[in-house]
């Protein structure tokens, strides 16, 4: 099947919302390459359960194809045009299982070594679509938080080493309540921000067991324990049945929904379970080691939410066992907060990489904070780089030093 | 500082040692004695990890001990796919292989082994393999009509060889050893025949079923107990081709950073220790070239569209360039190479070496270290 074959019913196996928006840019749809359509529509294909900023970058993507003359249209797509694909990937239902569908193409372009050529036809496209509609400024200067290091009191190794030629290293912060005032903080960012512009808005990720707080959209590895176990069930259910690939077991986690982990998958949480449900099903190490979760949970919120406010606060995660073991939610060995601070300021590290690429990146506002402790680590616009400070102060003077 | 200069400077050689097409050096040794031995690392090691200033504490076997004697390819690309198993093989035949990374199935060209063995009439015994996880039972040899099993090489999988033995008894003392392809950990590819391999195994390594657990037991990771077998292998059987491929560092799948750096520091002490019993085994001593390189790299921290050291799927530059020490007899002491060199480049420079003819491989042979 082509592009050009698509027709209003080929979506109607898709969830309301992407039907109507697949049936609204038929015309377009049908003019796309077929190396380019199922791309889109690994995206449409979810768009009931997107968050605003991904649905506005979609809609963004079909008014700037739309916008351009046919003669710039077709110059536009034409090298995805040059791509040579098989016959696979031509006859297989790429509408239906878009993801299936680049996961064939990936594995085709590699082996017939034209990944690199797709990449810089990619990259050109993205950068056209980006350069004619940029995204939005925040309404305010975003702020990061990340809080690392919770169960251990020292670390080995020199810590933010890779962040401190980039602020300004605190080496006498006063610890007390250091958690409940950057929390509070960061909720009254929510609370203060305009309504119409507040969901998704402002987030509080925790490794561990969460506080309590308002205005934040939260998600914790403590939350998610009963979904974690429901899945690896599946999974070990899944692998013991037998005859199953990695391929087929990414297919059955892709096509998973919320309730079958024990979330919601309707309701006024319905965008967040979907969220937190690929956190769990996409991430790799997501299910097992809470580090991992936070950091990958705070990428993959920065990536989809564009949020205004992200708190990460890591907790320790458990020691390494046997994936088997581990995979089959065996009880924890013990933990690992040694372990979990170097990971955690990775973390942070990837966190501030990622908050940089979103808009208004030269306002932005980056606390790390060794929890409990007298060190932490601040970005932002004043701040000299790759200074250290050794003048006390509590947490509310580190966020006036950030000017939050 | 560009790669190729931090990169020098991390193994300290003085300009005056570059080698920029030097006259080739002849090992003194015959051929029919010379032995390689391989080492791989599945999991690529990044230069922020190891040879950057920060992570320099992370490798200080390599770069005290090893580099000092030996040549080191600063720039070694793998243009290949970018999973353990299809990119072990492509080193392997000297050919980038298209097969499929997670499926049982054996390399599209012939392999190392089988052109060793087959141009020199090489015994079975001869050529060996110890492979990380079982995904990697079929790299022993290709399907190549004149080439094929029979040629191939005998492929030693330690992790199927413990759990074989722990189907007798308690599993408690050796879970930890049987950490198993973390690239996709939810797959593991059935191998079958375990009690009659561990058998098997066994009486050529002259190594109890009770001594090898024993032994076992004392290990911390997997691929200690890989190169455990090595050792034995090397002292009982002597193969003049030994390929060992380490696995611990791809625990970055699990996107943990500290047991990432575990995994580089322990193989980091694991090469150190395999060149030792290189240098300790007179049949070894003296005669040996080892080689030691990253299947690939991992990917950068700024590429958006990876997730930093976890994976490596962006294909972005640093993923696929690595670097490439040879030590040994003839091998020129505490040398640098720049020149980018590729990843293919190894079987023809073993085809060289050794002298026979790897008629499907497409890399050249590495002049500098023949």
């Amino acid at each position: 099947m082509q592009p050009s074959d698509l027709k209003d019913a080929s979506f109607s196996r898709y969830p309301p919302q992407a039907r109507v928006l697949a049936t609204k840019e038929m015309l377009l749809l049908r003019e796309l390459p077929l190396a380019l359509a199922p791309i889109l529509l690994r995206e449409l294909i979810f768009y009931d359960w997107k968050m605003p900023a991904e649905r506005a970058e979609l809609n963004k993507q079909f008014l700037y194809l739309t916008a351009l003359t046919p003669g710039e249209r077709t110059n536009v797509l034409k090298p995805f045009r040059t791509l040579s694909l098989s016959n696979e990937l031509t006859t297989m239902d790429w509408v239906n299982d878009p993801a299936g569908f680049m996961e064939r193409l990936t594995a085709w372009l590699w082996s017939t070594h034209q990944m690199e050529r797709f990449r810089s036809i990619a990259d050109a496209y993205s950068s056209a679509v980006s350069a004619k509609s940029p995204e939005d400024l925040p309404s305010s200067p975003r702020l990061g938080v990340v809080i690392v290091g919770a169960g251990t009191r020292q670390s080995k190794h020199p810590l933010f080493q890779k962040l401190r030629p980039l602020g300004v290293h605190l080496t006498a912060v006063h610890p007390a309540e250091g958690v409940a005032i950057l929390l509070e903080r960061a909720s009254k960012r929510a609370a203060l921000a305009p309504t119409s512009d507040s969901s998704f808005r402002h987030w509080y990720i925790d490794g561990g067991i969460p506080e309590a707080i308002p205005h934040l959209t939260q998600i914790s590895y403590a939350q998610l324990q009963q979904s974690r176990a429901l899945l690896l069930n599946r999974i070990q259910g899944a692998i013991s049945s037998g005859g199953m690939g990695p391929e087929q077991l990414r297919t059955l986690l892709a096509r998973m929904k919320p309730d079958e982990v024990g979330l919601n998958s309707a309701g006024s949480n319905e965008i967040l379970n979907h969220f937190q449900l690929t956190l769990l099903t996409e991430g790799a190490g997501t299910q097992i080691f809470s580090t991992t979760f936070a950091q990958w949970a705070a990428r993959e919120c920065l990536r989809r939410a564009h949020p205004e406010t992200l708190v990460v606060r890591y907790a320790p995660r458990q020691q390494a066992q046997t994936m088997n073991m581990m995979l089959s939610g065996a009880s924890p060995a013990g933990l690992d907060p040694e372990g979990s601070l170097i990971d955690a300021d990775m973390g942070a590290y990837y966190t501030w990489i990622n908050m940089r690429r979103l808009s208004g990146a030269d306002g932005l506002r980056f606390l790390v904070w060794f929890e409990g402790q007298r060190e932490a680590l601040a970005i932002g616009p004043g701040l000299a780089h790759g200074t250290s400070s050794d003048s006390p102060l509590n947490m509310h003077q580190v966020l006036a030093l950030l000017d939050v | 500082m560009d790669r190729r200069n931090f990169l020098r400077a991390a193994v300290g050689v003085a300009a005056s040692n570059a080698l920029c097409g030097f006259s080739p050096l002849r090992a003194m040794q015959i051929a029919r004695k010379r032995k390689v031995v391989v080492v791989t690392f599945g999991g690529g090691a990044r230069d922020e990890e190891t040879f950057a200033p920060e992570g320099q504490e992370n490798i200080p076997h390599m770069l005290n001990e090893l580099i000092p004697q030996g040549t080191f390819y600063t720039q070694v690309i793998n243009q290949g796919i970018l999973g353990h198993y299809v990119a072990t093989a492509s080193l392997a035949t000297g050919a980038y292989e298209t097969l499929n990374n997670f499926a049982s199935t054996p390399p599209q060209n012939p392999t190392v082994f089988e052109y060793f063995r087959r141009d020199l009439h090489r015994p079975q015994e001869d050529a060996w393999v110890i492979a990380p996880s079982n995904g990697f039972n079929r790299i022993g040899g290709s399907d190549r009509r004149e080439y094929g099993p029979r040629f191939g090489a005998e492929v030693l999988l330690p992790k199927q060889l413990l759990a074989s033995a722990m189907s007798q008894g308690s599993h408690i003392d050796y879970e930890h050893l049987l950490r198993d392809n973390y690239e996709t950990p939810l797959f593991t590819p059935q191998t079958g025949g375990g009690e009659v391999n561990l058998h098997r195994t066994a009486e050529i390594l002259k190594l109890s079923v009770s001594d090898f657990m024993r032994n076992a037991r004392t290990l911390s990771s997997p691929d200690e107990l890989s190169v455990f077998m090595a050792r034995q292998l090397m002292t009982q059987v002597a193969p003049s081709l030994l390929w060992i491929t380490l696995h611990d560092i791809d625990i970055a799948h699990s996107g943990a950073f500290s047991l990432y750096i575990d995994g580089i520091q322990r193989s980091d002490r694991l090469c150190a220790e395999i060149w030792h019993a290189i240098e300790t085994n007179p049949e070894y001593k003296g005669c040996t070239t080892m080689f030691i390189l990253p299947d690939f790299g991992r990917d950068s921290d700024t590429n958006p569209a990876g997730n930093g050291f976890q994976h490596h799927r962006t294909g972005d530059a640093l993923s696929r360039t690595t670097w490439l020490l040879a030590l040994g007899p003839g091998v020129r002491q505490n040398a640098v190479v720049d020149r980018p060199v590729d990843s293919l480049d190894l079987v023809p420079t073993l085809g060289s070496m050794m002298g026979f003819s790897p008629n499907f491989a497409k890399g050249k042979a590495l002049h500098e270290v023949l």
